[in-house]
């Protein structure tokens, strides 16, 4: 009987353990979707750049109802550098196309590759990154070598290198005008994730000695859930702040490789070879620099305010 | 730590031989350089022939392989040419091979004399008499050609040459002096003390003759020597040319970089302790617009309104560009009302200015950003508190506690200027007219002057890298936790 009752204390002592191990691990399942949009609602300025965002790629995806012409066929030979006019609402560029037209089609292009490029670019550096800091040693030094290789490749002889060879590629199931896009992405990619994984690998070089990490390490959490569980998130706010840096530069990039004849070819309007073609009549029109590097700039600004709200929404160590 | 510093160091030497691979084949194989593009003259008669080509090739050294290429830019060809042959009248001191003017070569066509009386003379093509070849000899007075005596070179002793000759199952010695008329009078006569290449390997009759002529006076970047530039300024060398233009560079970007830093860490502390204040909003939007704003547009805008509005509006205008005035400066403007000398520290100094502030922006915006986010992370963290717990003051708590360990990611950007400060600002410096080497690697990528390019890309590289090791050390002493064993 006495062995009974300490048996049925143990079990109890034992629940009681185990609840409060539980309620521990898991607080109030609450969506962390959820708790993020709420954190992120009180940053206004955020919320603007997000409304900012959604309207320029709504404009981008229905630009053929919006557009009032055609952002290539519609030339208009007697109206050309025209200003801004009841039927050309940003006037006309110096072949006689609507830029209001070109602006709205050349969203399309410029919002998908810099959106894409930006967020692969910092999803593999920082795993990249977390791992090198991460087990440190020999893979530590394998991939930082590798970083200081790639960072000493220039990026103009490179491309020019690989596009007469990338140039004639073709793509299953994809378009053919949009192969060029994708490997420009890809390019852009393979050598924009450095700068993420340098950054991320010093905060985790510092994170890994905290205590929180020994405990997940008690704890049996795996390498890899450590890495990405507490590791990235931990070195999150240097991450955003790379990626808002990093999202005009990506969209003026593109139109360096443009001009190169590497990119997207002139007749399809992006942002960024819109821009390029402009700062030949800089000084005769400024106005025409004005609209593309409007827009890059609104985009930039935008997705930087959104940037800072989410910051401030995935702060892990911010309960609200 | 001193282990860890050698591996590095090894490793570092590794990455930028690579790296130098890498590069060299990419400019290589790179559509374009400079043997493309000579033919497209419209007038027919101007055009390269293809001799014009082949002697261009051979003078920019393109006709060897890429290989051989790449390892003469890397250590030098002066070593492959140590069996080089004197030919002169009177040998240097410590010569190994040396012969007379006209020995070293026996062109083909020549007459051979023997004590005074022509016996033969040697074949088609060019004869090194240094080793030994098969000549055509024959008896003099002998007209027709298929009474030549086959005869074959077997030894040459100094002046002295001897050939076998098969027909007659005689020794055939040849005995030319000085003073016989071993040369024919349109025989080219080498100058005195020309060098002949002898090596086995590298000499036009060695194993790789037929890639063998190199200049044979070139070090390598290794030891130092950067070579000649090919297009942008033709025959001078790159370390000179590179020299005045980075003294303009390391001025402008030592300034930007120091100034920036200044301005920049401040902020971003001050924006994250005080957080969603009036002047965190102010300082974010400022430097978003410093971020969004493309560099190029910047520039303009401030020469735009600094330089050309204010002369219209008649108030003093900074210079719209260049290093420093060459005359004094015209009425009006800010340095002649400053009354700065033309080269002096002060015309140098509001040169710098325009520039210094476009870069400075720039980074400033990137940085405080960095510097902000950060700090608002350690902030939060738990040794903070407890160093405000401990009843720190908050000054103490900031800059002791939480400003080292917010430094990490400003670290590693910021030691990406290590190489910058030696390859400078392409942008900024095109538009502002400074002269730097940004301007110079644009120019030179270009006009395809390739050795410009590869010494301005492997000194960044080995920057790049000093730059990654710094930051590395650096990280320890911010944060003492971190170790590399």
């Amino acid at each position: 009987m006495n062995e009974k009752r300490i048996e049925t204390s143990m079990a109890v002592q034992d629940n009681v353990t185990r609840l409060d191990a539980e309620g521990m691990l898991t607080p109030e399942k609450e969506n962390r979707f959820l708790v993020v949009w709420r954190r992120f609602r009180r940053h206004r300025l955020a919320v603007a750049g997000m409304f900012v965002l959604i309207i320029f790629i709504l404009m981008g995806i229905f630009a053929p109802l919006l557009a009032p012409y055609d952002p290539i066929e519609d030339q208009d030979p007697y109206n050309k550098n025209a200003p801004p006019s009841p039927e050309h609402l940003l006037g006309t560029d110096e072949i006689g196309r609507d830029v209001f037209s070109r602006l709205l089609y050349a969203a399309r292009i410029s919002l998908t590759v810099a959106f894409v490029v930006t967020l692969l670019s910092e999803v593999a550096g920082a795993l990249i990154g977390g791992v090198s800091g991460y087990f440190g040693g020999w893979v530590d030094s394998l991939i930082q070598r590798i970083v200081d290789f790639l960072l000493t490749i220039p990026l103009l002889p490179l491309l020019l290198a690989f596009s007469s060879i990338l140039r004639g590629i073709e793509l299953p199931l994809i378009p053919k005008q949009y192969t060029s896009v994708i490997v420009i992405s890809f390019i852009l990619i393979a050598f924009g994730w450095m700068g993420t994984c340098r950054l991320v690998r010093g905060m985790v070089l510092s994170l890994r000695s905290l205590d929180f990490t020994e405990a997940a390490r008690a704890l049996g959490m795996s390498d890899g859930r450590i890495i990405v569980r507490h590791m990235i998130p931990n070195a999150m706010a240097p991450i955003i702040v790379h990626a808002t840096l990093g999202l005009g530069g990506v969209i003026v990039l593109e139109s360096a490789l443009s001009f190169l004849g590497f990119g997207v070819q002139p007749p399809v309007p992006t942002w960024g070879n819109m821009l390029q073609a402009a700062q030949a009549g800089l000084l005769g029109q400024p106005a025409k620099v004005f609209y593309p590097g409007l827009a890059i700039f609104l985009t930039s600004l935008a997705f930087n305010y959104v940037g800072d709200g989410l910051r401030d929404a995935l702060d892990p160590r911010l309960k609200l | 730590m001193t282990g860890y510093l050698i591996r590095r160091v090894i490793q570092m030497a590794i990455v930028v031989l690579v790296a130098t691979v890498a590069i060299y084949g990419l400019l290589n194989l790179a559509p374009g350089g400079p043997m493309s593009g000579l033919n497209q003259i419209g007038d027919r008669r101007q055009r390269y022939s293809e001799a014009d080509k082949a002697r261009l090739a051979a003078y920019l050294g393109l006709d060897k392989p890429l290989v051989l290429r790449y390892l003469v830019w890397l250590v030098g060809d002066d070593w492959l040419g140590a069996d080089y042959m004197y030919v002169g009248l009177k040998p240097p001191d410590d010569m190994r091979f040396w012969a007379a003017p006209g020995i070293a070569y026996a062109q083909g066509g020549y007459p051979i004399w023997v004590q005074g009386e022509q016996v033969g003379t040697t074949g088609e093509d060019d004869l090194p008499l240094y080793q030994a070849h098969e000549v055509w000899i024959r008896p003099k007075g002998e007209e027709k050609p298929d009474d030549v005596i086959d005869a074959k070179i077997i030894k040459v002793e100094g002046t002295m040459i001897k050939a076998d000759v098969t027909a007659d199952v005689v020794d055939v010695y040849i005995q030319v002096s000085p003073e016989t008329e071993w040369v024919v009078p349109d025989a080219p006569k080498w100058p005195e003390g020309h060098w002949v290449n002898v090596s086995w390997l590298f000499g036009p009759y060695g194993l790789l003759g037929k890639y063998a002529h190199f200049h044979g006076d070139s070090h390598g970047v290794l030891r130092f020597d950067f070579g000649t530039s090919w297009s942008v300024a033709r025959g001078q060398p790159i370390a000179k040319m590179m020299k005045s233009r980075l003294r303009n560079t390391i001025t402008l970007m030592t300034t930007s970089t120091v100034l920036s830093l200044i301005v920049a860490v401040p902020i971003g502390m001050y924006s994250a302790v005080k957080q969603y204040s009036k002047l965190d909003y102010i300082v974010t939007t400022f430097t978003f617009f410093g971020t969004a704003m493309p560099v190029f547009w910047l520039g303009i805008m401030l020469i735009l309104i600094f330089s050309v509005k204010f002369r219209d509006w008649g108030i003093p205008y900074l210079p719209a560009g260049g290093i420093a005035s060459v005359r004094t400066p015209p009425q009006g403007s800010l340095l002649r009302a400053i009354n700065a000398e033309p080269g002096g520290f002060l015309d140098r100094l509001f040169h710098l200015i325009m520039p210094t502030v476009t870069l400075s922006l720039l980074y400033m915006a990137g940085w405080s950003r960095y510097m902000r986010a950060s700090m608002l992370d350690v902030l939060r963290q738990d040794y903070v508190r407890t160093a405000r717990a401990k009843g720190l003051s908050e000054r103490l708590v900031i800059i002791k506690h939480a400003m080292r360990n917010a430094l990490i990611p400003l670290v590693t950007i910021v030691v990406f200027t290590i190489p910058g400060i030696f390859s400078g600002a392409t942008i900024t410096e095109t538009i502002f007219s400074w002269q730097g080497m940004g301007r110079l690697y644009y120019d030179a990528l270009g006009a395809d002057d390739w050795p410009v390019v590869m010494v301005f890309l492997y000194i960044s590289a080995v920057l790049t890298v000093i730059a990654t090791l710094v930051g590395d050390i650096l990280y320890t002493i911010v944060d003492p936790r971190i170790r590399y064993e």
